[in-house]
């Protein structure tokens, strides 16, 4: 049985190795984003992939995830030194740890907004968070509770109360919910929130606990080490890859931390914690039975503050990035061909039509030297993402001096840095068309190679609808209603509406298809 | 095994055989069998690429008394660059033995009527006369009787077999087809109706296998084609095919995007019940943009003459292109177009062009201590990739698995723009330029700038150790 049960495990891993570089090679032009969406498993759990017979098999998983945690932390507790900041994991500091934290971690249940089938719904699913302040805020990930329509949180003390989204930001893959407050005391819940702790002193081997509810199982502690700090997913092999979760572009900005902390789908938004019980990070993604990543604190606690900064009761809050819409590239074995010195400069790999650097005349192939005499020193692709945060910190719209290296000349050019934009566009629907569609943003305008970013773009159809009808492919990009221009997602809505009011019969769209305009009739029924 | 299956194929093959016997009650079938056969025989020839070769061999049906070849153009894709194809052969099967094997020479291909024609470069050695199979153009009606003779695949040893079928309707496609209630010899099999006309060729479709040198050549025969070409569509090749060294040139409009207009669009604009095209795209510089078509154009008219129909406005595209494929380069065509609603048709003469080299016609380089391959652009590429008009590089046609280019993260595709911080310009001046810093610094990386999906990156080969 026992042998059975690891087969079936390492079945799993392998799988979902497989899926971890495939999602890496796959440069596939999707509707939305840039390739691999399911670069790895994200750590939600969602009603659509829970079946019966899989609780049999999470909890042997988790019997020798158990024994597997048992073992490490006997080891730990044997041999490691008790010096701080590295605290082992004793027995009795695991116990103290768990009863410190377990009363700030929560189970989120969600129902996020989803379009499909030309219709705006909802995905049910399950995650993790962790309280951050007495007012009741719980940091967790956007792939959690991003887009949330419903959120429930279930506390230690298995009270459930309701929640509300307060903003999120799919770049980090954070978000922040808040509990409600009435609720709260009229159930006179009692909760403690985490203590901060620091992720740049982090060490690889150093001993961390994962809290949260893989598979619904709440109030699930697992223990593990740091295996690595400073974790990229950069792929010199797709270098315009990235990483994305769902759709969204994800972990620019800051490198992971890698753990063998066992975690789960599930376990998505919940903390992870060093040996004093202190917040080092937010368990996010896992790629393996044992190879599992986390979002280090450092940067989540400024995500926190842009968020807390911008929520209103009506808006949510939100971290805005400058861009100058560069791709950039480790100068590693590049330097005696670009004639730089070691760890000097940065390569600009590609210079997004529509940008900020191109309309300063940054030129792909040129030497990145420095930002406003801030050093741009990128050998290696661990260095990429804090060269990426450091232009994305500056203030959008500020003028900047960019220092550049093209051939033997050094060039100083000014660019105003833009707004940066994410592919993936505002969504709606349009019910009696039957599509869903979204926004062209500038990023997706680049991205599909688009002359403009004019006009919104079919996502979903509902089969039998006029839009399915009139043979509308996802993908198409509606740039007329009725003769008249769609510059942008509202205008769209304004055009679509005014054409309900007016129980027109006949409703004529101008498409953009690849490169070809069609003209196509939408029937309206009556 | 797979003694097992040639057995159990061959009794299969028995069984049709025995039951087309009982069909036939006269001699006829054996009659039409034993006047046809002489004229089908087998095409081989063998594509050597970069990464190795191929023998490929199909049927063909001779159709001229020199010993021309008529077989389909799938035979003969047109990716595959005329340079890489070699050793042709046809060969005049024996009822025992193996067949006669004769050196050949390709004459080339016709995409007008998606055939290939090879020829004979030796006397037979049968000393037999050639039999030419003249086809004509007999429209089959519903519920006619047709007949099919065919080359079985090698595993049987080339034999001909005989097969047939009642006509159950016909199709408009691109192409024209018929389409039969049982079944149709193999690909590329001639067709004939009750008086013994031939009139039509088994149409080649991705189900069944082209190829009668390969094991899947065996699955046609157990589900055997469906669907015939009639001879109207392709007569036009045997009075005018193409010859060795002489290709067809075809004519050339410049739109690479059209739809069909659905019957939604046709009523909104007033155009009825007549077939119509709209222009998607025009490219710049060519006969159509010089003749002033533009985007959103649609098309009603050629030369006065309605478009054909097809069966759904999604096929009309491809009728017009085939439509215009039988025109010639220089000749004038008027198109008649709708600019906007409820104004009368503009005439639009055409003055077609020639159509500009392909990419299988495109110098090709191969690096093989890197494993990779490139070509020259030509014009489609440009419009394809939306370069800008004077771009220019070399782009990546092969790549060897696990080689240093593959492994560096070089794609097929890629347009390679620079080498070694040097802008490419064409084919030959990669070539030279490669080699060159290969022998001048062995153990130094090869570093390519390269543009993919319209986003530049630089890609740098080690060398192999």
């Amino acid at each position: 049985m026992i042998a059975k049960w690891r087969d079936w495990l390492r079945r799993r891993l392998e799988f979902e190795i497989v899926h971890l570089r495939s999602g890496y090679l796959m440069h596939s032009k999707k509707l939305v984003g840039h390739g691999g969406q399911h670069t790895l498993v994200r750590i939600i759990n969602t009603f659509a992939g829970w079946r019966p017979g899989a609780l049999g098999r999470i909890i042997c998983c988790a019997a020798l995830a158990g024994m597997l945690a048992g073992c490490a932390a006997a080891q730990a507790g044997a041999d490691a030194p008790t010096t701080e900041p590295f605290p082992p994991a004793t027995p009795q500091a695991v116990v103290a740890v768990s009863k410190q934290i377990f009363p700030a971690v929560v189970r989120i249940d969600v129902a996020q907004e989803i379009y499909r089938d030309g219709k705006r719904t909802v995905q049910r699913g399950i995650g993790s968070g962790v309280i951050i302040d007495d007012d009741g805020h719980i940091l967790t990930n956007f792939h959690v509770a991003g887009r949330a329509a419903e959120l429930y949180v279930t506390l230690y003390t298995k009270e459930r109360v309701s929640a509300k989204l307060i903003g999120d930001d799919h770049w980090t893959d954070l978000a922040i919910i808040q509990m409600n407050a009435n609720e709260v005391k009229a159930k006179n819940i009692k909760f403690t929130h985490v203590e901060f702790g620091e992720s740049k002193t982090l060490i690889p081997g150093q001993d961390v606990m994962a809290i949260g509810t893989p598979f619904g199982l709440a109030r699930t502690m697992t223990l593990g080490t740091v295996s690595n700090s400073e974790r990229t997913f950069y792929d010199p092999n797709d270098p315009d890859g990235g990483m994305h979760i769902d759709e969204y572009e994800t972990g620019e900005f800051s490198n992971w931390i890698q753990m063998d902390t066992p975690i789960n789908p599930g376990n998505s938004g919940g903390p992870l914690v060093d040996m004093t019980g202190k917040l080092i990070g937010i368990n996010t993604r896992g790629g393996g039975q044992n190879l599992n990543f986390a979002i280090p604190v450092d940067t989540a606690k400024e995500v926190i503050a842009k968020i807390l900064a911008t929520a209103t009761p009506e808006k949510k809050g939100r971290v805005d990035r400058s861009d100058l819409g560069i791709d950039l590239m480790p100068l590693q074995d590049l330097e005696a061909f670009y004639s730089v010195d070691i760890n000097h400069g940065v390569l600009v790999n590609n210079v997004e039509r529509l940008g900020a650097a191109e309309k300063a005349g940054v030129k792909s192939q040129d030497i990145l030297l420095s930002v406003d005499n801030k050093p741009t020193n990128v050998r290696f692709p661990e260095e990429l993402a804090p060269t990426r945060k450091m232009i994305a910190d500056i203030p959008i719209g500020t003028t900047v001096e960019l220092t550049v290296k093209r051939g033997k000349q050094i060039l100083h050019l000014t660019a105003v840095t833009l707004k940066l934009q994410s592919a993936v566009g505002e969504e709606k629907e349009y019910k009696d068309w039957g599509i869903s569609a979204r926004e062209v943003t500038r990023a997706y305008a680049n991205e599909q190679q688009l002359d403009d970013a004019q006009g919104v773009v079919v996502t979903t159809m509902s089969g039998g609808y006029p839009a399915a009808e009139a043979e509308l492919e996802p993908g198409d990009i509606i740039r007329e209603v009725d003769g008249k221009p769609v510059t942008d997602l509202d205008e769209f809505t304004k055009l679509y509406d005014e054409s309900r009011k007016s129980n027109e019969k006949n409703v004529l769209l101008n498409i953009q298809r690849g490169r070809a305009r069609i003209s196509a009739v939408l029937k309206m029924a009556d | 095994m797979n003694r097992m299956r040639q057995w159990t194929m061959l009794a299969m093959l028995i069984v049709i055989g025995v039951g087309a016997r009982w069909a036939a009650a006269d001699d006829t079938a054996q009659k039409l069998y034993d006047r046809v056969t002489p004229s089908l025989v087998v095409v081989q020839y063998v594509w050597q690429n970069e990464l190795g070769r191929n023998e490929l061999a199909g049927a063909g049906i001779v159709v001229s008394d020199d010993g021309l070849v008529a077989t389909s153009l799938g035979l003969f894709s047109t990716q595959i660059p005329d340079a890489q194809m070699k050793d042709f052969k046809i060969l005049i099967p024996r009822a025992n033995g193996e067949p006669d094997e004769l050196k050949a020479t390709f004459e080339g291909r016709d995409e007008r009527t998606n055939l290939a024609f090879l020829k004979a470069a030796e006397p037979r050695k049968d000393k037999k006369p050639w039999t030419p199979l003249k086809f004509e153009d007999v429209p089959a009606a519903i519920g006619d009787k047709i007949t099919s003779v065919g080359m079985l695949p090698k595993l049987v040893a080339y034999k001909t077999y005989y097969m047939e079928a009642t006509v159950a309707a016909t199709l408009r496609g691109d192409v024209p087809q018929v389409l039969v209630g049982e079944g149709l010899a193999a690909a590329s099999s001639p067709v004939f109706n009750a008086d013994g006309k031939a009139i039509g060729m088994v149409a080649v479709s991705q189900a069944q296998a082209l190829l009668i040198n390969k094991p899947e050549a065996l699955v046609s025969i157990q589900s055997p084609p469906k669907l015939y070409v009639p001879a109207s569509d392709f007569l036009i090749s045997f009075s005018d095919p193409p010859r060795a060294g002489h290709p067809l040139k075809l004519p050339w409009l410049g739109i690479p995007e059209m739809t069909g207009v659905a019957k939604a669009v046709a009523d909104d604009l007033g155009l009825g019940d007549e077939p119509a095209i709209q222009v998607g795209d025009v490219i710049e510089d060519t006969p159509a943009a010089k003749a002033g078509l533009k985007q959103g154009d649609i098309i009603v008219k050629v030369n006065g003459q309605p478009l054909e129909r097809g069966d759904q406005a999604q096929d009309l595209p491809g009728i017009f292109r085939r439509r215009m494929l039988r025109f010639k380069p220089g000749e004038k065509v008027t198109l008649s177009v709708l600019r906007d609603k409820g104004q009368p048709l503009t005439d639009i003469p055409v003055t077609l062009g020639e159509q500009p080299p392909q990419p299988d016609t495109a110098a090709r380089f191969w690096a093989d201590d890197m494993g990779f391959g490139v070509r020259d652009m030509v014009l489609i590429d440009n419009y394809v990739r939306k370069l800008a008009k004077d771009q220019k590089g070399v782009i990546v046609t092969v790549l060897r698995k696990s080689s240093a280019a593959e492994s560096a993260g070089l794609h097929q595709e890629d347009l390679i723009t620079q080498l070694n911080g040097q802008p490419v310009t064409d084919e030959a001046e990669f070539a030279k330029d490669y080699k060159a810093f290969r022998d001048d610094k062995p153990h130094e990386a090869v570093v390519l700038v390269v543009q993919r999906d319209g986003q530049e990156t630089t890609v740098r080969i080690e060398p192999p150790q």
